[in-house]
């Protein structure tokens, strides 16, 4: 692969390797929850891994690369996101009938679940990603996003009222596309 | 966790796909390495780790009186204008906003190319700052890192118009830049449309109701906002559900089919159809007649502007046809059951629909745009031009591989001689407006 000219590799860390190979489609399946596409979301996941290379020898938990990793995603998610405009403006563009069973009721269903990840405010997005994709404990999510448990129980509420009653959702909770 | 929380986790799971590809440690060294080579600090700080965490001391807040409220409305609008452009790594030089809002909320960015003076460049040099993709058809280059949504993109009036989430963009063809940028509503997909000195924006769509925005083309100052009444349910696919011409604009608008007059920026006429949704809508080049596609499916001809029905024909699918362009030959559209290959129906019927191209593939879709002198059907394997008057295929490029990751070219639009097209790839940093030359097949 090129480099600039003069410019050498950095040395690769133990374990790096196979850490970005095993866990990096959990990770831009996060980044894409998170961002809503799959260039930001690899732009998302790279960002956060050429953050955590460096460090990649000292890291405070060893045995929990990934928790490092989230860390640094979320927190470069949350601003990137400060740093856009955010218009949330409200639309009722969002999917009202759905043939289920079929790969085209699936694409509808993943814009619903877009479109509603897109009216949460960032952080609850965050908790959202973190806790219920990521699997990642109260505590877990508290420390990435660097806030309470008190504040992620209460982000995490707050998301799920607002999914609830987000359009072309409701179904969708209950089990509605078949993957 | 509660019922409703193991719901939703099943949900994130299940309705999450698997990615296009992987991030390899290759993509991280070769990122790191050439953000030490330009001497960057990395964008993103890493949190720091407990052992070396130390305390910063804390800076004291300026006292932001009255006296600075002007400074801080610019600071502000810097800060959206930057938003949009943070992505344009190592294209600064031609997406530089340091402009100022305008009354209509436009941010406009007053440098275009530092490297290039685009004020005096003629129609159709880019800037030298554009970066050529390897792999791409026709010497094809990015030129800016605005996302516009394929079929989005338009030429009129000397510029470039398409939207990206949350904006209608005004690009300079001349280099690439974004010169305005408007905030519309962030799930409407539709093209814009151009009628007369005006380009005109679906900016909300909604159940509830529609609203069209008007703005100079040339300035992006609003000039008209019309709230257009929606009867039922708007079409799911959103896609070409605004057309215009002759002082007119017509909307999908649910089961009705609304006009506009962008003279008196009221709605002129509006008619319920019984097989609606009205999921998309065309004019002929000429302005005599609009297109209509409806349900699953009908393609309805009316006369303009008596609006009598001229032609009316059915395909029975599981979808919905969208993305309508009319040409002198016929109509062109997609299915949303097919979305790889682009149908023509000669002369506005489909009982003669035919498959043009295909175009498309894993990762992409197709949508068609007529441009220049002929359509354009772009996707993630091929680049088509075809026939306005039949439907011929003029010539197929390749599209191939970027260091193994698919790339995407589509929704073309032709302004100054060069071809201008949505482009995307599943690799980092890899996505915005990208120009081409046109073939003389196609030109």
């Amino acid at each position: 692969m090129d480099t600039l000219p003069g410019v050498t590799r950095p040395a690769e860390p133990d374990g790096f390797r196979d850490f970005v190979e095993a866990r990096s489609p959990a990770l831009l399946r996060s980044g894409w929850l998170l961002t809503g596409d799959w260039p930001s979301a690899e732009d998302l996941v790279q960002t956060a891994l050429a953050a955590a290379w460096p460090r990649w020898s000292s890291l405070e938990r060893p045995d929990a690369p990934e928790l490092y990793v989230r860390k640094i995603m979320v927190n470069t998610f949350l601003r990137w996101r400060q740093r856009r405009w955010n218009g949330e403006i409200a639309t009722g563009r969002l999917p009202e009938t759905q043939a289920y069973g079929d790969v085209f009721a699936q694409v509808d269903a993943r814009q619903a679940l877009l479109a509603a990840l897109d009216r949460l405010p960032a952080r609850q997005r965050a908790v959202v990603v973190l806790r219920y994709f990521a699997d990642q404990t109260e505590a877990q999510t508290a420390a990435a996003m660097g806030c309470s448990v008190g504040a992620v129980k209460s982000h995490g509420a707050k998301a799920l009222a607002r999914l609830r009653d987000a359009p072309g959702l409701a179904e969708l909770l209950t089990g509605g596309v078949a993957s | 966790m509660n019922t409703e929380e193991r719901q939703l986790t099943d949900l994130l799971h299940r309705m999450t796909p698997e990615p296009p590809r992987r991030v390899t440690v290759e993509d991280i060294a070769f990122r790191l390495a050439n953000e030490a080579g330009q001497g960057r600090q990395a964008q993103s700080r890493a949190p720091r780790l407990r052992e070396s965490r130390r305390r910063e001391p804390r800076r004291r807040r300026p006292n932001w009186g009255p006296a600075w409220a002007p400074a801080l409305a610019a600071a502000a609008v810097l800060v959206v204008a930057g938003g949009s452009a943070a992505l344009a790594v190592g294209l600064s030089s031609n997406s530089h906003h340091t402009g100022a809002t305008s009354p209509g909320g436009t941010v406009t960015s007053s440098s275009a190319a530092p490297t290039t003076s685009s004020a005096s460049s003629a129609p159709g040099v880019v800037s030298a700052s554009a970066v050529p993709l390897k792999d791409a058809p026709y010497g094809a280059e990015l030129v800016n890192r605005h996302k516009i949504t394929p079929g989005t993109l338009i030429s009129g009036d000397g510029y470039l118009f398409g939207t990206e989430p949350g904006f209608l963009d005004q690009i300079d063809p001349a280099n690439g830049s974004v010169v305005h940028q408007v905030p519309i509503n962030t799930q409407v997909t539709s093209a814009p449309v151009i009628v007369d000195d005006q380009v005109w924006a679906v900016t909300t769509y909604t159940s509830a109701g529609a609203v069209l925005t008007g703005y100079n083309a040339t300035t992006m100052q609003q000039v008209a906002s019309v709230t257009v009444p929606v009867n039922g349910r708007t079409s799911f696919a959103a896609a070409g559900v605004l057309a215009g011409a002759d002082h007119n604009l017509y909307l999908a608008a649910g089961d009705d089919i609304a006009v506009v007059s962008t003279v008196t920026d009221k709605v002129t006429r509006q008619w319920h159809e019984l097989q609606g949704p009205v999921n998309s809508l065309a004019t002929s080049p000429d302005g005599t007649k609009l297109y209509a596609s409806l349900g699953n499916v009908t393609l309805l001809t009316y006369s303009v502007p008596g609006f009598a029905t001229l032609d009316t024909s059915t395909i029975s699918v599981n979808g919905v046809a969208a993305n309508l362009v009319a040409t002198s030959g016929g109509v062109w559209g997609t299915l949303s059951e097919n979305d790889t290959t682009v149908w023509f129906a000669p002369g506005g019927n489909l009982a003669n629909l035919v498959h043009v191209g295909n175009a498309s593939g894993a990762n992409g879709y197709a949508v068609p745009s007529y441009s220049g002198s002929a359509v354009w059907i772009g996707g993630a394997q091929a680049l088509v031009c075809a026939s306005p008057a039949n439907g011929k295929v003029l010539a197929t490029a390749s599209i191939g591989q970027a260091s193994g990751a698919a790339q995407y070219l589509g929704g073309v639009a032709v302004a100054g001689g060069r071809a201008y097209a949505s482009y995307s790839s599943s690799s980092a940093q890899q996505a915005g407006t990208a120009v081409m030359t046109v073939p003389s097949a196609c030109g």
